[in-house]
């Protein structure tokens, strides 16, 4: 029996001791100080933040200090920054400087606290263990609902979505699958619209005929109330599963799903949600018509998922996500199933489980492949409701003071939350130049020596603060870009919120659509008006600069401001510029061994280049030019555990490389259960990806990136806009010819 | 009896009778700018105003232009109009083959004016008969304005002395006095010496404005020796009347300026050797008189002349002290009197009086209250408004501190284009406005907000230059005249200055010559004191003091005279010999001007002849300035000025060392230092001239220092850390570093705690 005494904690006297160290940097951070010592202090502090960052960048004993230590710093300077602009430079000539000037505080007191906020939830990232079911016993294991809510997918996607359940490991008498399908509800059926009502009806008879086909639950309702929430909280009242998976339609889950997952349900009992990352299986419409790279730089969603999620399940605070996530059934009955009050139904879920002191859990591994929209309209209609949800968790359910939520989770919460108002501030920050540019409104009251003691460093803070923290996640300037790109139609959107906080409503984002041809998105007058004014203001302040020579340091502050907004905002039109999807499914990279074999007992070895539900590349070994048409790929599908054989057919043979292109063609229902695990069903598979694209790169190589990138597609928009008048032309030209 | 009376009406004769004295004035003297004034242009004109005290008479005078002209200029339609007051008293007829010429005009006697008189030298220029280029670069003449002169016959005509007349005698202008002689009995009390003089010597020093006023001292001889008479019976001559009417004369003067006016100081007691008893019984208080001394005549001869007189007196030495404060702080033309009691003042501590010339940091004032007029400019051309506001000396601004102006202007229809204005603050280009409406435009409150860091301690020049220009006609050979252009500046426009601590950089002797500072601050008023050795440099002494309250524009009651060299009451002016100044302890300055000489030569130091603008000069670099030679030798005819941190007092004092090798010399630097030429020139803190003209050289040797109160602890601790941005990094530092080392250990528990459940 060990005697001694228990180890002694501090933490009072820790906390007590940084109360008093906080309030003395506070006052130090209000006292004054002229630019030219401030600009030396920065300097320092700049250089000491840069070596932590550097020495937090790599795993050593001490990496967690240095990173608190920059992100302590960065803070600081943030906090001096808003103080100084707060009592030193707000004053007006006018009421519209004022206006504007206040506006513009307010933007920047807005984005300190989010990054502020930013930094406490990801200065510990929590990694968790792999666990598996393998550690528990058969009898403890709890019965499982795998919940798929359907409104309009095809059932192609579908199909996709169950067979992979189906493959999951796990016990087949405790695992059940229902299809939630919402497109074919009596409401849908018996609606005014009789070519509507008739495609309903015969969604839901051939969705049935699906599920009997494949063996799972077909489930309908009379009524399509509060949309996804609604849908599935109709079907827990007919399941009975302890524990509930909910998977989007075109979300595929990997066979260890459940086994890396329920486990942490098992472990304790108060864990009400065991949520993994969206892995996209195909590049948004950034991703796709602007890099270019899918598979090379990190996807906007591995910020979030890769590294706040983290943060978030530190600080006991990562919410559920809406799909790709695994419930506890008796908790959930406690709130009455999934919350319905806001159109992000996942998130205010979590706040009213986390409220009642019941945990969440964050599993860090891709097991869920889903579809980002293909489109840029469709990507606009998914970020408005993401963005009006979490707006109206805010002002319906104000989980800054909401009872039950320790601090930390408040902060979570609220950090999740105030990222979705960045459009108020990235709009106000892309007009603020104007304002000084075009009109003459003084919005800034500093000399040039102040922004570079107190802006600059401010500035430069944050982006080395962001890179140390998403510096793998997220490349340089890439957030910028995606603000901008949704800020026109999110700041409507929110507007909406503010004045009818309960108005909107559920919008199923569009998936699965294919582009057979490149186009300019109907989203993009906006852009061009937007350019047109920075362009115009971008002339005016040359002109300024001039021709004012008193006012010539602020000008050319304001310059590069602006023309960082314009590269921006050109930058964004790449992404307007739809391109034309050459296949259905997105190929991924992959690196299996594989061997094709032919009849007569020829067999080729071979290494897969990419892979997708459709087909395949692959590099052979050895001479291959005689491979016939119709063969057979053998290779080790981890899902399985054991080796396939699916029947594939060449499409194409390049005998300069021995690159082979396939289209897997299989013959029966096993083979097609077959090409779904290969293809879609081994996490280790996404894993690799993921951690291929999420390297960490140089500031300066991510922004030279990005900057080289968003400067080519200027051209394009412009020989697109030309094609299009001409042909505009040529039209009107035909017509009045064929009417003379 | 009759002879009696017929004695006393020639010395009332002779006493009024008025000797004109004839002086030339280059008329550079009147003009601030460049000494050749180019007048470019179809029509342009200068105006020099030229002041001439209340006191004098004028008799004649004539001006003498030296005039270079354009040879494109065509005769008979190429002029220079010379005008005083308005009235054209000469015309210059420009001449092609003849482009230098020198031109003498009289000044009829009639046309001038107390005050100030203008002087406008305006041409019209042509090079053809038609279609002339109004800006054509051939249209031009010059002025030489340093060989230019004005002669002028002036004399005091002052009937009856009252102390209204100070104000005349003591002008800026022409005709007032440029030097005055200060006299006590010998062994008066110290006070009056060291406390008084300096005061009285302020006194008329401010009336003088910006004019030097070279001050002396003598002891009046304890008593009077009568002439000696080349008569065969001098006791008959010396009889008891005449005796009488010599006492009663100014006999201890000497052969001095009869036309000016000296100065008695002393307690009644003191002076009453010299005084009628009429004067003697009024003295009840603090008593100032201004009295016309008669001159003694006796057998056709002057023997003693006539002379004016100010009596700076009382029962007490502090009532003499009060005298001379009311002297100090009175408008003359309240007093048409000829003698005053003092009963009672208030508001006249030093630092009262110190801020009154200045603006209140964080105070609106309208033009008006400033005494600046609306103006009205007319027709096509350039014009400017000057407009002069005196900041403390120690004004200490944050550095996005803004003084505000809310303007009331206006222009009137038919502007043409170019037509702008223009303000400038310090010679710097703050602001430029188009005035491009065809129709007019009026400005209510314009504000404008002007970084305050363009302002400095002391004078702050502003300038607003509207430039106005006639609309194109269009037509070739077809000019729109100007004539109804406008533009005005109204008077309810105003200023606001921000909040502001007083805090100063030093030594500065720039700062020392614009506002007098450290002897005069704004907040504070600390005892300070001008060293001497000897009497032997009480004139140099006291003419400095009469100086320093010039540029400071009020005076300073904080400054006296002292005889302690190792004085520790604040600032210090040190004046004296090598010899003499081998008192004082100068270990531990850097440059040192005893016997033994420690000279911070340019080779040895970085800086070399360049001289910080310490005013602006935020960088708080530190100068390596540290080499000096040691060695004995003489300073020959020059003076050198030396302004360091004082080693013996406190943090806020500086001490600065006048030295000149003989007495005589001091003095006569002394007065070339307090001249214009000379004064406005000090800059750095190391100082050498030999002349009124330009200093040898300008150094700064030594490390700065801020002396003063932020005033609030905001300001304080903005200028404290300031200075020492290090202080605020590492604090910074170690409690950021702190405080990250408990998150950490906090972080670190918690994610135990969260491992630990699973």
């Amino acid at each position: 029996m060990d005697n001694s005494p228990p180890k002694k904690h501090y933490t009072s006297q820790y906390i007590v001791v940084l109360l008093i160290a906080s309030t003395l940097l506070a006052l130090l951070l209000l006292a004054p100080m002229d630019a030219a010592g401030q600009l030396i202090s920065s300097a320092v502090i700049l250089t000491v933040i840069a070596l932590c960052s550097r020495e937090a960048s790599f795993t050593q004993k001490f990496q967690y200090f240095f990173r608190t230590l920059a992100l302590v710093l960065a803070i600081a300077i943030t906090l001096r920054y808003l103080i100084w602009r707060g009592l030193y430079t707000l004053s007006a000539v006018d009421v519209f400087s004022f206006i504007a000037m206040w506006l513009l505080f307010l933007a920047e007191i807005y984005a300190g606290i989010t990054s502020i906020l930013g930094c406490i939830v990801n200065v510990f990232p929590l990694n968790r263990p792999t666990l598996s079911l393998d550690d528990i016993d058969g009898a403890a294991i709890p019965t499982v609902d795998i919940m798929i809510p359907s409104y309009n997918e095809s059932e192609d996607i579908l199909e996709t979505t169950i067979r992979a359940a189906k493959i999951m490991d796990y016990p087949a008498d405790k695992m059940r699958i229902h299809l939630l399908d919402d497109g074919g509800t009596d409401q849908k059926v018996n609606q005014e619209n009789k070519v509507a009502g008739k495609a309903a009806l015969a969604r839901r008879v051939e969705l049935t005929a699906m599920c009997e086909r494949l063996g799972i639950t077909y489930h309908t309702r009379e009524k399509n109330l509060y949309a996804k929430a609604g849908n599935v909280n109709s079907a827990i009242q007919n399941t009975t599963g302890e524990l509930i998976v909910i998977l989007d339609a075109d979300h595929v889950p990997t066979s260890d799903f459940l086994s890396r997952t329920v486990p942490w349900m098992v472990k304790k009992d108060n864990v009400f949600l065991v949520q993994t990352p969206h892995f996209m299986a195909n590049p948004d419409p950034v991703e796709r018509n602007y890099f270019s790279a899918f598979t090379r730089m990190p996807s906007e969603n591995d910020m979030f998922y890769g590294t706040i999620q983290k943060g978030l399940d530190y600080w006991s605070s990562s919410f559920f996500c809406g799909s790709a996530a695994l419930m506890r059934r008796a908790h959930l009955d406690l709130v009455g199933g999934i919350s319905g009050d806001s159109i992000t139904e996942d998130a205010e879920t979590a706040l009213d489980l986390h409220k009642m002191g019941y945990e969440s859990v964050y599993v860090d591994r891709p097991m869920v492949s889903g579809l980002a929209p293909e489109t840029f309209d469709a990507f606009i209609q998914q970020r408005m409701r993401w963005a009006q949800g979490m707006t109206q968790i805010l002002l319906l359910k104000k989980p800054y003071k909401t009872e039950g939520l320790s601090w930390y989770q408040r902060v979570g919460y609220m950090s999740s939350i105030m990222f979705w108002l960045f459009p108020f501030a990235r709009v106000i920050f892309m007009l603020m130049p104007l304002a000084y540019l075009l009109f003459g409104l003084q919005v800034y009251h500093a000399s040039m020596l102040e922004i570079l003691a107190f802006t600059l460093p401010h500035v430069i803070a944050t982006y080395m603060i962001s890179t140390m923290l998403f510096g793998r996640t997220r490349w340089p300037l890439v957030s910028e870009l995606y603000e901008i790109l949704q800020c026109a139609f999110t700041f409507m959107a929110l507007i909406k919120v503010f004045i009818k906080p309960r108005a909107p409503s559920f919008v199923v984002t569009p998936k699965g659509e294919s582009l057979d041809k490149d186009f300019v998105s109907p989203l993009s007058n906006v852009f061009y008006w937007a350019s047109a004014l920075l362009t115009v203001a971008m002339v005016a302040g040359i002109y300024k600069f001039i021709n004012q020579p008193i006012t010539r340091e602020l000008t050319m502050v304001v310059l590069l401001w602006n023309g960082f907004n314009l590269l921006l905002l050109l930058s964004a039109m790449s992404v307007l510029l739809e391109r034309k999807q050459v296949r259905n499914q997105s190929r991924l990279p992959a690196t299996d061994s594989v061997v094709i074999k032919a009849g007569e007992g020829n067999a080729w070895v071979g290494e897969l280049i990419d892979l997708s539900m459709g087909g395949a590349k692959i590099r052979l070994k050895g001479d291959s030019s005689l491979i016939p048409t119709n063969v057979v790929l053998t290779s080790w599908a981890e899902a399985l555990k054991s080796n396939v054989d699916l029947n594939i057919k060449i499409v194409e043979f390049n005998s300069d490389n021995n690159m082979l292109r396939v289209r897997f063609n299989p013959q029966t229902d096993v083979e097609r259960n077959q090409v779904v695990a290969y293809c879609l069903c081994d996490s280790r598979r996404w894993q690799s990806f993921q951690r291929r694209r999420t390297r960490p790169i140089s500031y300066w190589f991510g922004m030279r990136h990005v900057l080289k990138v968003g400067l080519k597609p200027i051209t394009v928009h412009g020989t697109f806009l030309f094609k299009k008048l001409f042909t505009q032309l040529g039209t009107y030209f035909r017509f009045v010819r064929e009417k003379e | 009896m009759i002879r009696l009376y017929f004695s006393l009406l020639l010395c009332c004769l002779f006493s009024s009778s008025s000797f004109a004295d004839t002086k030339t004035y280059r008329l550079s003297d009147f003009f601030e700018g460049d000494s050749i004034v180019r007048l470019k242009g179809k029509s342009n004109s200068i105006d020099i105003s030229i002041p001439l005290s209340s006191v004098s008479e004028v008799g004649d005078g004539s001006l003498r232009l030296e005039v270079v002209s354009s040879q494109a200029l065509i005769e008979k339609r190429s002029f220079m109009y010379v005008r005083f007051n308005n009235a054209t008293i000469g015309q210059i007829a420009f001449d092609p083959r003849r482009p230098s010429l020198i031109s003498n005009i009289e000044i009829p006697q009639q046309l001038w004016r107390a005050g100030f008189n203008r002087l406008t030298l305006a041409v019209s220029q042509h090079y053809a008969e038609m279609c002339v280029d109004g800006s054509a670069p051939e249209l031009w003449s010059e002025v030489n304005v340093y060989n230019s002169t004005l002669t002028l016959d002036s004399t005091v005509a002052v009937d009856d002395f009252n102390l209204d007349d100070l104000a005349g005698f003591f002008n800026p202008g022409i005709g007032g006095q440029r030097d005055v002689q200060l006299l006590t009995v010998q062994n008066s009390e110290g006070s009056v010496v060291d406390k008084t003089l300096p005061l009285v010597a302020q006194a008329l020093a401010l009336r003088n404005q910006y004019q030097p006023l070279s001050v002396s001292h003598d002891y009046i001889p304890d008593m009077y020796q009568l002439p000696e008479v080349e008569t065969e019976n001098p006791q008959s001559f010396w009889n008891e009347s005449r005796i009488d009417r010599f006492e009663n004369t100014a006999w201890y003067l000497g052969a001095g300026k009869t036309q000016q006016v000296h100065v008695l100081v002393g307690t009644e007691k003191s002076l009453s050797p010299l005084l009628s008893d009429a004067v003697i019984n009024e003295i009840s208080g603090p008593y100032l008189k201004a009295e016309r001394t008669p001159a003694f005549l006796a057998a056709d001869k002057t023997w003693v002349p006539a002379s004016y007189r100010l009596i700076v007196s009382g029962e007490s030495v502090e009532d003499v002290y009060t005298a001379a404060k009311a002297l100090a702080v009175m408008d003359d033309v309240l007093n048409p009197v000829s003698s005053i009691v003092v009963r009672s003042q208030s508001q006249m501590g030093a630092e009262m009086l110190q801020q009154t010339p200045v603006l209140q940091p964080g105070e609106r004032y309208s033009f008006s209250d400033l005494g600046v007029g609306t103006e009205q400019f007319k027709d096509e051309g350039s014009f400017v408004k000057a407009l002069t506001v005196r900041l403390p000396a120690d004004f200490y601004v944050p550095e996005n501190a803004s003084v505000q102006f809310l303007l009331d202007f206006a222009y009137g229809a038919g502007v043409g284009p170019g037509s702008n204005m223009n303000v400038n603050v310090n010679g710097e280009l703050v602001h430029g406005l188009y005035l491009g409406d065809e129709n007019g435009e009026s400005f209510r409150d314009y504000q404008l907000k002007i970084p305050a860091r363009f302002f400095k301690g002391g004078i702050n020049s502003i300038e607003f230059q509207p430039t106005m220009r006639a609309p194109l006609a269009g037509v070739p050979c077809s000019n729109v005249f100007g004539s109804h252009l406008l533009f005005q500046l109204n008077d309810s426009s105003s200023i606001e200055l921000p909040e502001a601590g007083h805090v100063a950089v030093q030594p500065d002797l720039n700062l020392f010559s614009e506002t007098a500072y450290p002897f005069a601050r704004y907040s504070t008023a600390p005892p300070s004191s001008i060293y001497i050795s000897s009497d032997e440099y009480l004139d140099s002494a006291l003419t400095l003091a009469g100086k320093l309250g010039q540029v400071a524009q009020s005076p300073l009651l904080n400054l006296a005279i002292t005889r302690d060299a190792n004085s520790n009451k604040g600032s210090l002016i040190v004046l004296g010999t090598p010899d003499a100044l081998s008192d004082i302890d100068q270990d531990s300055l850097v440059s040192a001007v005893g016997n033994t000489k420690s000279w911070p030569y340019r080779a040895q130091n970085m800086l070399y002849n360049r001289v910080r603008d310490i005013a602006n000069d935020k960088s708080y670099r530190k100068m390596r300035t540290s080499g000096v030679t040691v060695q004995e030798s003489d300073l020959g005819e020059q003076a050198v000025l030396i302004a360091e941190r004082h080693p013996n007092n406190s943090a806020t004092d500086t001490l600065f060392l006048l030295v000149a090798q003989t007495p005589e010399l001091l003095n006569s630097r002394i007065n070339d230092l307090t001249s214009l030429s000379l004064w406005g020139q000090m800059a750095g803190d190391f100082f050498v001239w030999d002349d009124n003209l330009t200093p040898l050289l300008v150094m700064q040797v030594s490390e700065k220092f801020e002396v003063g109160d932020a005033d609030n602890f905001w300001l304080t601790t903005r200028l404290w850390l300031s200075n020492n941005p290090w202080y605020w990094l590492i604090s910074f530092m170690l409690l950021v570093f702190l405080v990250s080392l408990l998150i950490y250990l906090l972080l670190r528990r918690r994610n135990k705690q969260v491992q630990d459940s699973w």
